[in-house]
């Protein structure tokens, strides 16, 4: 057995789009295979549009694969049921989705418990919540609301949001897109750290600054892994 | 905050919202209730004067027909008399297709102590009754003893009081449910009552029929039909043989008015029904939009690890609390206006209007809370399972 916790083998995922004189299949994601181990942080590299997001997606569970198979700590996620998948997402995956994914009606140590608390007793995790945000240097905005927050610091809760419940597998796209060089270097230690501690990591990303901290990047182009190192 | 919290929390995060889809619910519970309590008031105003006429043929005396409005009294208990010999009863039994007969009383009072209006008396004989009785049982049980009355709603005074008609003295055993009719100012007794009313106007010189001896007339003969036999045969074979007397078709005579009240109560259904059709349209656009709008929310639970079952409990939950509200609120209001404008509404009308029992009442509560507590829901529950058909990744692009 190696220590492969996700493996990505031959998954493909097709859209049907229209352009302005034909439409047709086209693959944003095309026979990709990966795999993450334990204690690794992988950064994912690519032009706007090679398919970073939707492979990422895809190990998330949240975008189905059109051919191919995922599988994350030992479980094929098409072969699981709903409510297995989303287990398996909660307790298992701590995802940074792309884009704006804060909920608005949740104050921000609120939505950092809030997957915790889906699924185990409230025990104690206030101090976690807070601690993470305070790594995070938002620890004095726990009880604001997100309409409150800039970017910035909507994307940092985010990212305390997706560690709440020690994930063994961190999935973060672009946690440092809208952040200065000092939060990125932060955001990009916690995620090292995590990495440390245990987790698999993958991060998308266009910083050249995460090179540093990568264990392995990936480059991908038009859907495919073109280069690995 | 945990998944079981968080429809509270949504709803008072988003006050005005909430508050908008309160009302909106509140007005469909308002329109179901209020609706069938309306609906349900002008069909029980036609049929108890259906139940008035339970004779299928009313036979009055041939000088009657044209000398009185025969319609209102015999139907509407409007104050007035005639009177005709009691062998008229047993010849009218005679005739072919009469299955079973009932002579029936009527003294107009000039003034008594309980009115200042004539009071219409309708005697009935407790013997061979079917039209009356049945009616009057609805609130008094017993047979009716000599100088007891039962009275109209309009009628002063509580069951147990005196009144004295005529010099006699009687007594109110029963007051009667409303008709929205003048019956509603008529009084009930026996046909021995009755006749000692009339003597007892005899004595004080005020009767029209000095010269007849009150045990040998009566006013009209109720006739039901035996089963097989065409009414309006009956009715034109007693109008050929029988000189001194006019049969009328019970039915024909009231058409007009029953024909009135079931077209409006028919309309007003209608209206009704497409109020609430309407609302409920309003109310599953405005859940489904608010689904709509929420759709990165609910995708954002998704990616946390909500399953489909919690997400669905979530928005279902949150909607049913917002359902409640306003279901609550909508009867509340409604019963409100139909207990404070429900009079109101039936002068207006000038229809017969009976506002229905306190359990029927409870059941349109309940009705009107069921529907409401249906529609926003059932929105919500298909939002989220529409949303469930598609990659919660797809949604995420969604900006
Ligand atoms: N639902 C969809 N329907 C059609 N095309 C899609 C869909 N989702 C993604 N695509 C296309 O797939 C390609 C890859 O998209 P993806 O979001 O994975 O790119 P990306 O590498 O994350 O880009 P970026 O760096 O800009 O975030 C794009 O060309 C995009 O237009
Ligand atoms: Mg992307």
């Amino acid at each position: 057995m190696d220590a492969s916790i996700v493996r990505v083998e031959d998954v493909t995922k097709r859209y049907f789009r229209k352009s302005r004189d034909s439409a047709q299949n086209f693959d944003a994601v095309s026979k990709v295979s990966m795999s993450l181990r334990k204690g690794e942080l992988v950064e994912l590299v690519g032009r706007s549009g090679s398919g970073k997001s939707t492979l990422l997606n895809m190990i998330a569970g949240l975008v189905m694969p059109t051919e191919g198979s995922v599988s994350v700590c030992g479980e094929r996620l098409q072969l699981l049921d709903d409510a297995g998948l989303s287990r398996l997402r909660n307790e298992r995956i701590g995802i940074v989705p792309q884009g704006q994914t804060a909920l608005f009606n949740l104050t921000v140590v609120d939505n950092v418990k809030l997957p915790y608390l889906m699924y185990r007793p409230d025990d104690g995790i206030e101090g976690r919540a807070l601690e993470l945000l305070g790594m995070l240097g938002i620890d004095d905005l726990a009880e604001c609301y997100p309409a409150e927050l800039s970017g910035g610091e909507l994307r940092r809760m985010s990212i305390a949001r997706a560690l709440a419940c020690n994930p063994d597998v961190i999935l973060a796209d672009e946690p440092t897109g809208d952040l200065d060089d000092e939060n990125t270097r932060a955001v990009l230690g916690i995620l090292k750290d995590a990495a440390a501690s245990g987790a698999a990591v993958l991060v998308v990303t266009h910083e050249q600054a995460a090179a540093e901290y990568a264990d392995r990047i990936l480059r991908m182009d038009a859907g495919r892994i073109v280069e690995e190192g | 905050m945990d998944l079981r919290k968080l429809p509270a929390n949504n709803l008072k995060r988003n006050a005005g919202r909430t508050v908008l889809l309160v009302v909106l619910v509140a007005l469909l519970s308002f329109m179901v209730f209020g609706g069938s309590v309306v609906v349900t008031s002008l069909q029980n105003g036609l049929s108890s004067l259906e139940a008035r006429l339970g004779a299928d043929i009313i036979v009055v005396p041939r000088t009657a027909k044209s000398t009185t409005d025969l319609e209102s009294i015999v139907l509407e208990g409007t104050p007035g008399y005639f009177y005709m010999d009691d062998a008229i009863v047993d010849k009218v039994a005679a005739r072919n297709g009469v299955e079973r007969v009932s002579p029936q009383y009527y003294l107009a009072t000039v003034k008594a102590g309980c009115c200042s209006m004539p009071v219409q008396v309708v005697g009935i004989d407790p013997e061979t009754d079917f039209s009356i009785e049945p009616w009057i049982a609805r609130s008094y049980s017993r047979d009716l003893g000599i100088h007891d009355i039962v009275a109209g709603c309009n009628i002063t005074g509580a069951p147990g009081s005196k009144i004295l008609f005529y010099g006699v003295e009687c007594t109110i055993v029963s007051k009667l449910d409303e008709t929205g009719t003048s019956l509603d100012n008529a009084v009930f007794c026996s046909s021995d009552t009755l006749k000692d009313l009339i003597r007892g106007s005899q004595k004080q010189g005020i009767s029209v029929l000095a010269d007849n001896d009150p045990d040998s007339i009566v006013s009209t003969v109720q006739v039901k039909v035996a089963d097989g036999h065409n009414v309006s045969d009956v009715v034109d074979d007693i109008n050929l043989h029988m000189r001194d007397v006019w049969a009328v078709q019970s039915r024909a005579m009231t058409s007009g008015v029953a024909d009135s009240i079931a077209g409006a109560s028919t309309v007003i259904g209608v209206l009704f029904a497409s109020l609430w059709v309407l609302a409920a349209v309003v109310l599953v656009v405005a859940f489904t939009m608010m689904g709509k709008q929420r759709r990165r929310e609910f995708a954002v639970l998704r990616v946390l690890g909500a399953s489909r079952r919690a997400l669905s409990g979530v928005v279902v939950k949150e909607s049913l609390i917002v359902s409640a509200m306003g279901a609550l609120l909508g009867v509340i209001v409604a019963a409100g206006a139909v207990h404070a404008f429900g009079g109101t509404i039936e002068s207006a009308l000038g229809l017969p209007f009976l506002i229905p029992e306190v359990g029927q009442l409870a059941v349109f509560a309940l009705l009107a809370f069921v529907v409401a507590m249906i529609a926003g829901p059932a929105a919500s529950a298909t939002s989220a399972m529409r949303l469930s058909r598609v990659d919660i990744g797809q949604i995420l692009r969604e900006e």
